[in-house]
C-alpha cells in the first residue's frame, strides 16, 4: 500500500510550483478531532509547493510560508485531508477527522488494486473500522445499514448470528443470486446460505418454512474488528474486473495488516458487553381470554373467550388432569396477562472481545489477533458464538520482492430454536398463547400440568420450553481464510505480483428433534455437513508508466481464476429407538440426501487508466471469462467496460474558499453473470412421488431403485445472463471541504435473464432453462457530508447523509408466461411479473365496485373476494435514506446512526396468524359485535346489476370476520416502511497525559447502543418489518413468525498501548 | 518496451494454460448429484409407481367421491369442494396431471420404448407401451381430449396438440397391439424386480403383461358401448378371434390382478392410506354405496364401512349424503339411545386403525385390527381378476363374446372374487348371490343383467379404483347418481369431466383444439352420450 502511495507522491511533488521568496511562520498542532489527542506524524504541507513539515511527539510543527496567502493542508495516514487557508494567522491548531473524505484518498479497487479515489469514473464508497465497529455490531454486513447510498440491507430475523442479505442497485436476475461477492484481501470467499431442510414436517414436504431456523450467510464469519475497510463497488463498471461472479457488485474487504505504524509496536484491547432485549411485539389485546364464540374454553390457544373481567373459570393448568367426572374442578379468576409474551424473552448478553498485536517497520509489517463474539440469546437457551485467530504479515525480501500472507481461522455456530410455520415453532405458539395465560409458570414441562399430555395443548402445540431445551439446531463452523502474495518489481514502473486466496469451510450441524414433539412424536435426528471450498488465484502485471509531462498510464493486466465447490451430505433419521440418543444407529429409518456443486471461471482482464495532468481519468477495461457452467459454444464471453473521470475544478482552476472540489464522471460497462452449475443437461432424478398433502413414494421403494426423467430440460444453448449500466456522477465539496456531495445516476439492463421457463407437462416435462428474461434498475445516489460547526477549541459536528432510491421493472419474462415465480408464501406468490418491479406480490383482493368501495355478500355479510388475482404490490422499496450526525469536542463524541426504508410491502402471517388468534388490539374492533362495514356496497337487491351503498348488512365482528379477513391475499401485506436509531453512541477517550501515565497510549470508553428505537406507520404496529423468515436468498417480503428484532445497549472500552 | 510487452504476453500466455488445459479446467459441469443416463430398468419402475401412487391416491379420491362411494365426514374439509362439485383448474395440476402423469409416468415409460427400441429390449419396451397405455386410458377417460400423437416429445414439440379421444381410443388399441407383439419377439432381458407390477422374470411372467393388455382392451372397446357399439362390437370379436386358442381367450387368471404392491414401511404405504393416515377423517362412507349395500345385504358392509358410534353390536352405521355441508347427523341417537359421534367412516382395511386412535382410543369395535399393516400395504388396484371376469360378462351379455363365454358363470366367478378378496366365506358369497338384488336368475333381461353386472363392478371398485368406478358410472349410468345436497354448478348438473388444469390454460395454445371453456366439468367427453 506505501509503494502506491510513493508513486502518486512522486508526480505531485515534480509538478510543484517553487516557493515565494518572502516569507513568515506558522505554527500549530494537529490534533485527532475525535479525541483530542496529538497527531505525530502528521504531513503539514503549503499547498502547490514543496514546502512542508511533518508534526512531533506533541503533535505540533512550525513552517515557513509566503507572507500572504497560501492555504495549508494537512494530512496523516487514517484522517481526512483538509485544507486551511492561512490568511493572517500564525498558528493554527487543527483537528483532523478520522475520515472517509481524504483527498488523494486512494481506495482497494478490484482485485485490490488501489487506485486514488479521484481518479475513478464510477461510484466507490468505502467504510473504515471505525465506522463499522463503533457500536459493536458484531455483524459485519449489518454494520453497512444506512451508511451506504445504493446498499439495501436486510435481516432474517432478530435472533443472534442470523442471515443477512445486501443487494446493490437492485436485483439483476430472477432466480439466481443477486448478492455481491465479498473480497477478503483479493480472496473471493463464499458467502452460502446454506437453508435448512424441512424437519419438522414429515420429510419431503415443505420449505425452510417448516424447518425455519435462521442460519447465516457465510459472510457473517469475519469479525468486524479485524477489519481495516470495506469498499463498496456498486456497478458493472467497478466490478467487472471480478468477473462474472461480481455482476451484482462486490463487497471489499481490506483487513488489518500492521501497516503504517512505523517503526513501532501497538496492542489493542477492545471489549464491549451490550445487553440485547426484545425490541418490537405485536401489540396484543388485553380485554379477552381463551376460547371461542365468547365462550372460555381451557384447552385453547386462541383469545376469543369471554371478556377476563375476573369471572372464575376452570384452571387450564390442572383441566386436562382432572378427572372428567369430577364434580369440581380448580377455578381461577380470567384476568389479562399483558406482559406474558414479553416475560418470555430474556434479557440477552452479547460480549464482543478483541485484542490485537500489531507492529511494522520499513520492511516488515505483522498482526495478530484473536477476537471473539458470544451471544446468550434473548430466546432461552439459544446462543451463537463465533471466535476467529488472524496472523497477517509482509516483508520486503532482496530489493524488489515483496511477499505477505494472511490467514484466519474463524469458529462460529451457535444453538438455534425453530421458527417457521411448523407445529413446533416457539415463536408461534408463544404468541398464540390466550391473553390469559402466564407462559413462564410453563419452564418446569416436566411438570404433569405441563408435560407432553397434561400441557393444556398437548397433542396439538408442544410447550415452548420442552421445545427449546429438547429441539435445538446447532451448528459448529470451522472455517479458514488465507492468502499468499508475493510481488516483484523487476523495473521501477512493472510490478508482477502472484496472489492464491483460500477459503475452506466445514459446517457441521446436529438437528434434535425429541420424542413427543408434534409432527415427530417418534423422535428425529438430522446429521448436515457442509463443506465449501473456494480458491482464487490472481495473477497481475501493473503497468506505471509517464508519457511526458502530463499523461501517466496506468495498466493492470492478468488472468483471474476462481474455484467454488460445495459439498453437502444430510442423514435424517426419523423414529429414535432410546429416546433422547441421538445417533443416527439410534433411529428406525434414515434418508440420506447429497449436494455436490464445483465450478470454474477462468478471467482475462485489462485494464488501463490514462491520466492527463491529476484532473481528466479515462479507464477502459475489458475481461473475457471462460466459465465451466456453460455450455462450450457459449463458455467464452467477452465483456468491456469504460470510464472517465473529470476534476474540473483542478482542470479549470476554480478552487476557491468557497468551492474545494468538483468532479463530474461517467462510465458504461457491461457484465455477464454465467448459470448455476449443472443447468445444461437433463438429468434423471431419483424418484419420489407426493400428493401435497404428506404421502409419497420414496424410491427405493420396497428395496426397488428408481429414477425418473427430470422434470427439466436443459439447454445446450444457455448462454450467460448479461448486464449493461451507464453512470453518471458529480462529486463537489465546498467551503474547504466542510460541505460536500457525491451524486449518482444509474441505468441498468439486465437481459437473457436465466429462467426455467415452464412448459406444457405434456411435452413430457415441466421447464426448460432458457435465457428469456429482461430487466431495468435505474436509480439516484446521494451521499451528504458536512461540517456545519467547527470551533477553533475542538468543537466539531459532522453530518453524513446517504440516500438511495432504485427503480425496478421487469420488462420482459418469457414468451410462454408473463410471470415467473420467485417464490411465495400461503395465498400471495412473490414474481417476476412483466411490468412491474421485481419481487412483485400476486394474488387476491376483496371485491370493490368502481369506486373502490367493499363489496359485501349481502348473505353472509362478509366482505367478497375479487375472482380476479392481481398484483398486490411488491417488496421493493420508494427509497432508502440514513443519516449520521456525531457531536465531538475534545475526547468526547456522541455519534447517532438513523436510518429508513419507505415503501414496499411485506407479507406477515405473524399478524394474519395472530388474527385469527383473535390475539390483536384491533380484533377488539366493535366489541366483537356485528357492525357496519365502513364505505361498503353490496350487489343492487333490485337484481339490476350495479351496486348500492350498504346500509343494513351487517358483518360479524368476531372470529368468522378475522378469519375472513386472512383469505384476501392483500389482507396480508402490509407498509414496510420503517425508521430506525440504528446506533448511537458517546465514547470519550482520556487525554494522552492521563493515558500516558498508565503506559498507554489510549483509553476509550464508550456507551453503546443498536436498534434501540423503531418506528413503523400506524397501520402497522406490530413486527419489525426488515425482518424476513426466508433466509438471504430472493424469496425476501415474507415474515412467519420469525424472531422479533432486538435493542442492545452497553458499553465498551479501547485500550491502546 | 516493445521487447517487454512481447515477455509480458508470454507470461500471460503460460499463466493462462492456453487452451489445452481448458478441457480439464472447465470440462466438470456434470451433474454429480443427479446422473445423466439412467438404465431402463431403473426408469421402468419409476413410472410404475408414480402412476399407481396418483391413480391410487388423488384420482382414486376425487373418483370415490364423484361415484359417491364416499362423501366428506364431519370436520373434513379437505375434499369438500369436490363434493360440492367445485373442481378448479388449479386442482390436479403439478403433481397429477402434468408433472405426475405426463412429464412423470408418462414420460418415465416414453423413455424405456425410446432407449429400449434401438437396443431391442423388447420384453421391457412391450411392458412400458401396455403402462403407456393404461396411463393414457385413465387420462383421457378423466379429461376427454388430450395431447397423445404430439405428446412426450420434448423439445421437439413443446406445445403438442390436443387429440380427439377417439383417434387416442384407436391409438390405445394399437399401443397395446404393439406391446403384445414386442412381448412376442422375447428378445432383451426380463425386468424381474424392475417391474414392480408382475415382477416378470420368465417367459411365462410376461404373458400376464400379455393377458393383462388384452383385458385392457376388452375394457377399452366396453368403453364405447354407447358411443360406438358396432365399432365395440368388432373389436371384441376380433380379439376373442385371435385369441381363441388360449385358456381363458388369453385374458387376466385368477392370479393375475394387476395391481401395485404397496409396503409397510414409512412412505411405501397404499396412497389412499397414507392421505386419510395423514389427514384423517376427511371422508365418510357415501350414502348411495351405503344404503345399496344395506339393501343388498352385502356381507362387505362391515369391511367398507365402520359402526358410526365404533361401539360393539349392534353394528349401525351412518352414512353422508353426497354434498352434505350441514348439518351432520351426529346429534342421531343409534338404537341404544346413545349418541352416534361420527359417521361411518372407510373400514380399517382402507385407512386402517389410525382415526380410532385419535377419537376413540380403546375402541371394542371388532373390525379394528390392532395394526395399520393391512391398510398400509394393501395392494392399489388398477385391473383386478373381478373386473375382467365382469368385463367378460359384459361382452357376453351384450352377445359379443363367443358362445363358450357364459355370461352368469363370469358374472358369478368376478362377484364371487372380489368378496374372497375382503374374506367372505364362500357359503355367504353363495347366499349374497341368491339375493334378488344380486342373483342372476334374478334377472331376467339382459338390461337388468347388465345392470347386475355395472352394480357389482362399482361396488367392488370402492376405495381402490374410483377413477374407474366414475367413468364407468358416467358410460352406464348406473348406478343412478343422486343430486348433491350443496351443489355449487348448479342447476342439477353433475360433474362429467375434470378440468384441464392451469398449466395447459396457460402454457399450450392448442388447447383451443378442444373447444372447451376454461373450467368446464359438464361437457361429458366423446364416449358419454347418455
Amino acid at each position: 500500500m506505501k509503494r502506491t502511495l510513493l508513486l502518486f507522491g512522486v508526480p505531485l511533488v515534480l509538478l510543484a510550483e517553487p516557493a515565494a521568496a518572502q516569507s513568515r511562520t506558522v505554527s500549530g498542532r494537529v490534533t485527532d478531532r475525535g479525541t483530542g489527542q496529538a497527531l505525530p506524524g502528521a504531513t503539514v504541507l503549503l499547498k502547490g509547493t514543496t514546502t512542508g513539515a511533518s508534526t512531533n511527539a506533541e503533535g505540533t510543527f512550525s513552517l515557513t510560508v509566503p507572507a500572504e496567502g497560501g492555504t495549508l493542508v494537512i494530512s496523516s495516514i487514517g484522517y481526512a485531508t483538509i485544507e486551511q487557508v492561512i490568511g493572517s494567522q500564525s498558528t493554527i491548531n487543527i483537528g483532523l477527522a478520522a475520515g472517509t473524505e481524504q483527498l488523494s484518498e486512494v481506495v482497494v479497487t478490484a482485485l485490490g488494486i488501489e487506485r486514488e479515489r479521484k481518479s475513478l469514473g464510477y461510484a466507490v464508497e468505502t467504510l473504515e473500522n471505525k465506522d463499522i465497529t463503533r457500536a459493536s455490531e458484531p455483524n459485519l454486513v449489518r454494520s453497512l445499514q444506512g451508511r451506504v447510498a445504493g446498499v439495501q440491507v436486510s435481516s432474517a430475523s432478530g435472533g443472534a448470528g442470523g442471515a443477512t442479505r445486501i443487494v446493490i442497485r437492485g436485483a439483476q436476475s430472477f432466480t439466481g443470486d443477486n448478492q455481491p461477492i465479498y473480497v477478503v484481501d483479493g480472496n473471493v470467499i463464499s458467502n452460502n446460505a446454506v437453508t435448512n431442510l424441512s424437519a419438522a414436517a414429515p420429510r419431503g414436504n415443505g420449505d425452510d418454512l417448516n424447518n425455519g431456523v435462521d442460519l447465516p450467510n457465510r459472510a457473517a464469519d469475519i469479525d468486524p474488528n479485524n477489519v481495516e475497510s470495506i469498499t463498496v463497488l456498486k456497478g458493472p463498471a467497478a466490478a467487472a474486473l471480478y468477473g462474472a461472479r461480481a455482476a451484482s457488485g462486490a463487497i471489499i474487504i481490506t483487513t488489518k495488516k500492521g501497516a503504517g505504524l512505523k517503526g513501532r509496536s501497538q496492542i489493542s484491547v477492545t471489549s464491549a458487553v451490550t445487553l440485547d432485549r426484545v425490541n418490537r411485539l405485536p401489540k396484543f389485546q388485553n380485554t379477552y381470554g381463551s376460547g371461542s364464540d365468547g365462550v372460555y374454553d381451557p384447552q385453547n390457544n386462541v383469545s376469543w373467550g369471554p371478556r377476563m373481567d375476573g369471572r372464575l373459570v376452570p384452571d387450564w393448568r390442572t383441566y386436562t388432569l382432572a378427572d372428567p367426572n369430577a364434580a369440581v374442578v380448580d377455578s381461577i379468576p380470567l384476568t389479562p396477562k399483558p406482559d406474558n409474551v414479553r416475560d418470555f424473552f430474556e434479557t440477552g448478553v452479547t460480549t464482543n472481545n478483541a485484542v490485537s498485536f500489531s507492529g511494522s517497520n520499513q520492511a516488515s509489517n505483522f498482526y495478530v489477533s484473536l477476537a471473539d463474539v458470544r451471544t446468550k440469546s434473548f430466546i432461552p437457551n439459544t446462543t451463537y458464538k463465533r471466535t476467529s485467530v488472524s496472523l497477517s504479515g509482509g516483508t520486503q525480501l532482496f530489493n524488489k520482492l515483496t511477499t505477505s500472507a494472511t490467514l484466519t481461522y474463524v469458529k462460529s455456530g451457535g444453538d438455534r430454536g425453530v421458527q417457521g410455520q411448523s407445529r413446533s415453532n416457539i415463536l408461534q405458539t408463544i404468541y398464540n398463547t390466550p391473553r390469559d395465560i402466564v407462559l413462564t409458570d410453563q419452564k418446569n414441562y416436566n411438570d404433569p400440568r405441563y408435560d407432553l399430555t397434561g400441557y393444556y395443548l398437548a397433542g396439538f402445540r408442544n410447550n415452548p420450553y420442552f421445545l427449546l431445551d429438547k429441539n435445538l439446531l446447532t451448528d459448529d463452523v470451522d472455517r479458514l481464510l488465507g492468502t499468499a502474495t508475493v510481488s516483484y518489481d523487476p523495473l521501477e514502473w512493472l510490478n508482477l505480483t502472484f496472489r492464491q486466496g483460500v477459503d475452506v469451510f466445514t459446517d457441521r450441524r446436529r438437528q434434535t428433534i425429541s420424542q413427543g414433539t408434534i409432527n415427530n412424536l417418534t423422535g428425529r435426528y438430522l446429521e448436515d455437513n457442509n463443506f465449501g471450498r473456494n480458491l482464487t488465484t490472481d495473477a497481475l502485471i501493473n503497468v506505471t508508466r509517464r508519457f511526458g509531462e502530463n499523461v501517466t498510464l496506468k495498466g493492470v493486466f492478468g488472468t483471474n481464476y476462481q474455484e467454488q465447490m460445495t459439498a453437502r451430505s444430510v442423514a435424517d433419521g426419523v423414529g429414535l429407538v432410546i429416546p433422547e440418543f441421538y445417533d443416527l444407529s439410534n433411529t428406525s429409518v434414515v434418508t440420506n440426501t447429497k449436494v455436490d456443486t464445483k465450478q470454474r471461471i477462468l478471467g482475462v482482464f485489462g485494464d488501463v487508466q490514462l491520466a492527463y495532468r491529476d484532473y481528466l481519468y479515462v479507464g477502459l477495461t475489458g475481461r473475457n471469462d471462460w466459465t465451466s457452467t456453460l455450455p462450450k459454444a457459449t463458455r467464452s464471453f467477452f465483456y468491456p467496460s469504460a470510464n472517465v473521470g473529470f476534476v474540473f475544478t483542478d482542470a479549470f482552476k476554480l478552487q476557491s474558499n468557497y468551492l474545494s472540489f468538483g468532479k463530474l464522471r461517467a462510465n458504461i460497462a457491461s457484465v455477464g453473470k454465467p448459470p448455476i452449475p449443472y443447468q445444461i443437461d437433463p438429468v434423471f432424478v431419483r424418484t419420489t412421488v407426493d400428493n401435497g398433502f404428506q404421502a409419497q413414494y420414496v424410491f427405493p421403494l420396497q428395496t426397488v431403485p428408481g429414477f425418473r426423467v427430470g422434470n427439466v430440460l436443459g439447454n445446450p444453448r444457455l448462454k450467460s445472463e448479461l448486464t449493461t449500466a451507464y453512470e453518471g456522477g458529480l462529486e463537489m465539496r465546498f467551503f474547504q471541504n466542510r460541505l460536500g456531495f457525491d451524486l449518482t445516476y444509474y441505468r441498468s439492463v439486465s437481459k437473457n435473464i436465466i429462467v426455467n421457463v415452464p412448459v406444457p407437462g405434456t411435452s413430457g416435462f415441466t421447464a426448460q432453462t432458457a435465457n428469456a428474461g429482461t430487466m431495468e434498475n435505474r436509480g439516484v445516489e446521494l451521499a451528504l457530508n458536512a461540517t456545519p460547526v467547527q470551533l477553533k477549541n475542538g468543537f466539531t459536528w459532522d453530518l453524513n447523509f446517504t440516500f438511495t432510491r432504485n427503480r425496478n421493472r421487469v420488462t420482459e419474462v418469457t414468451n410462454v408466461t408473463p410471470n415467473i415465480g420467485v417464490g411465495g408464501l400461503g395465498s400471495v406468490a412473490l414474481e417476476a411479473r412483466v411490468g412491474q418491479p421485481y419481487g412483485s406480490f400476486f394474488g387476491t383482493k376483496m371485491l370493490r365496485d368502481g369506486e373502490g368501495r367493499v363489496v359485501i355478500d349481502p348473505v353472509s355479510g362478509f366482505p367478497r373476494l375479487d375472482p380476479v388475482l392481481t398484483t398486490l404490490g411488491n417488496i421493493q422499496p420508494k427509497f432508502l435514506a440514513g443519516a449520521s450526525t456525531t457531536l465531538s469536542y475534545k475526547g468526547l463524541a456522541l455519534n447517532v446512526l438513523f436510518d429508513t426504508r419507505q415503501g414496499g410491502k411485506f407479507f406477515s402471517n405473524t399478524i394474519s396468524t395472530l388474527y385469527f388468534a383473535g390475539a390483536l388490539e384491533e380484533t377488539t374492533a366493535n366489541d366483537r359485535q356485528p357492525f357496519l362495514y365502513p364505505n361498503s356496497v353490496i350487489p343492487n337487491p333490485d337484481g339490476s346489476g350495479g351496486f348500492v351503498p350498504n346500509t343494513a348488512v351487517l358483518t360479524d365482528g368476531a372470529f368468522n370476520y378475522w378469519r375472513q379477513v386472512s383469505t384476501a391475499g392483500e389482507n396480508n401485506l402490509f407498509d414496510a416502511s420503517f425508521i430506525k436509531l440504528r446506533e448511537a453512541s458517546l465514547s470519550y477517550a482520556l487525554p494522552a497525559t492521563v493515558v500516558s501515565k498508565v503506559k498507554l497510549t489510549g483509553i476509550q470508553f464508550s456507551l453503546i447502543g443498536r436498534n434501540l428505537a423503531l418506528w413503523t406507520p400506524d397501520s402497522q404496529p406490530h413486527v419489525d418489518p426488515e425482518v424476513s423468515s426466508l433466509g438471504s436468498g430472493n424469496n425476501q417480503g415474507y415474515e412467519f413468525f420469525a424472531y422479533p428484532s432486538t435493542r442492545s445497549y452497553g458499553a465498551s472500552l479501547r485500550l491502546t498501548l | 518496451m516493445k521487447t517487454n510487452l512481447i515477455r509480458l504476453g508470454a507470461v500471460l500466455g503460460l499463466l493462462l494454460g492456453g487452451s489445452a488445459c481448458e478441457k480439464d479446467f472447465l470440462d466438470i459441469n456434470k451433474d454429480p448429484n443427479n446422473p445423466t443416463t439412467a438404465d431402463i430398468n431403473l426408469v421402468l419402475p419409476s413410472g410404475q409407481a408414480t402412476a399407481s401412487f396418483i391413480i391410487g391416491g388423488q384420482y382414486n379420491v376425487v373418483g370415490e367421491i364423484l361415484a359417491q362411494h364416499l362423501g366428506i365426514a364431519q370436520g373434513g374439509n379437505q375434499y369438500r369442494a369436490w363434493d360440492q362439485f367445485s373442481i378448479p383448474t388449479s386442482t390436479f395440476d403439478g403433481r397429477e396431471f402434468s408433472g405426475g402423469l405426463y412429464a412423470g409416468a408418462l414420460e418415465d415409460f416414453q423413455y424405456v420404448i425410446n432407449a429400449g427400441t434401438p437396443a431391442s429390449e423388447w420384453r421391457m419396451v412391450g411392458i412400458a407401451k401396455i403402462l403407456k397405455a393404461h396411463t393414457y386410458q385413465v387420462i383421457t377417460d378423466l379429461y376427454g381430449d388430450v395431447p397423445f400423437s404430439e405428446a412426450l416429445q420434448g423439445s421437439a414439440n413443446l406445445t403438442p396438440k390436443y387429440d380427439r379421444q377417439q383417434d387416442i381410443y384407436a391409438g390405445l388399441q394399437a399401443l397395446l397391439d404393439e406391446g403384445i407383439s414386442d412381448i412376442a419377439k422375447q428378445q432383451g432381458r426380463f425386468p424381474g424386480t424392475a417391474d414392480m407390477n408382475y415382477r416378470a422374470a420368465t417367459e411365462a411372467d410376461m404373458q400376464k403383461w400379455v393377458r393383462l393388455a388384452n383385458t385392457l382392451k376388452l375394457r377399452l372397446y366396453l368403453r364405447l358401448s354407447e358411443v360406438d357399439a358396432a365399432g365395440a362390437r368388432a373389436g371384441i370379436q376380433a380379439l376373442y378371434a385371435r385369441n381363441q386358442a388360449a385358456t381363458d381367450f388369453n385374458f387376466m387368471r385368477a392370479a393375475d390382478s394387476y395391481q401395485f404392491n404397496n409396503g409397510t414401511a414409512t412412505n411405501s404405504e397404499n396412497p389412499f392410506y397414507q392421505t386419510n393416515f395423514r389427514l384423517p377423517n376427511n371422508l365418510a362412507v357415501s350414502s348411495n354405496l351405503g344404503d345399496t349395500l344395506v339393501r343388498y345385504q352385502d356381507p362387505r358392509l362391515p369391511v367398507y364401512a365402520l359402526d358410526a358410534d365404533l361401539t360393539t353390536t349392534p353394528l349401525e352405521f351412518l352414512f353422508v349424503r353426497p354434498g352434505q355441508n350441514a348439518p351432520y347427523p351426529n346429534n342421531f341417537t343409534t338404537s341404544t339411545g346413545q349418541a352416534a359421534v361420527r359417521l361411518s367412516f372407510p373400514g380399517t382395511f382402507f385407512i386402517g386403525q389410525a382415526f380410532t386412535n385419535v377419537n376413540r382410543a380403546g375402541s371394542t369395535f371388532p373390525g379394528i385390527t390392532a395394526t395399520d399393516a393391512p391398510a398400509k400395504s394393501r395392494p392399489t388396484l388398477l385391473l383386478t381378476y373381478e373386473e375382467s371376469q365382469l368385463l367378460r360378462a359384459e361382452a357376453a351379455v351384450r352377445g359379443w363374446a363367443p358362445a363358450a363365454e357364459n355370461a352368469q358363470t363370469l358374472y358369478e366367478a368376478g362377484v364371487r372374487a372380489a368378496l374372497t378378496r375382503y374374506g367372505i366365506s364362500t357359503a355367504d358369497a353363495t347366499t349374497y348371490l341368491a339375493r334378488p338384488q344380486v342373483s342372476w336368475a334374478a334377472a331376467g333381461s339382459p338390461a337388468a343383467q347388465l345392470r347386475h353386472v355395472t352394480v357389482q363392478k362399482w361396488i367392488s371398485f370402492f376405495a381402490t379404483n374410483g377413477a374407474e368406478a366414475w367413468t364407468e358410472v358416467r358410460r352406464s349410468n348406473q348406478p343412478r347418481l343422486q343430486a348433491p345436497l350443496v351443489n355449487l354448478l348448479g342447476g342439477g348438473r353433475f360433474v362429467r369431466r375434470l378440468p384441464y388444469p392451469d398449466s395447459e390454460l396457460q402454457r399450450n395454445p392448442r388447447i383451443s383444439d378442444t373447444g372447451l371453456t376454461p373450467g368446464d366439468v359438464t361437457t361429458p367427453v366423446w364416449w358419454d352420450v347418455n
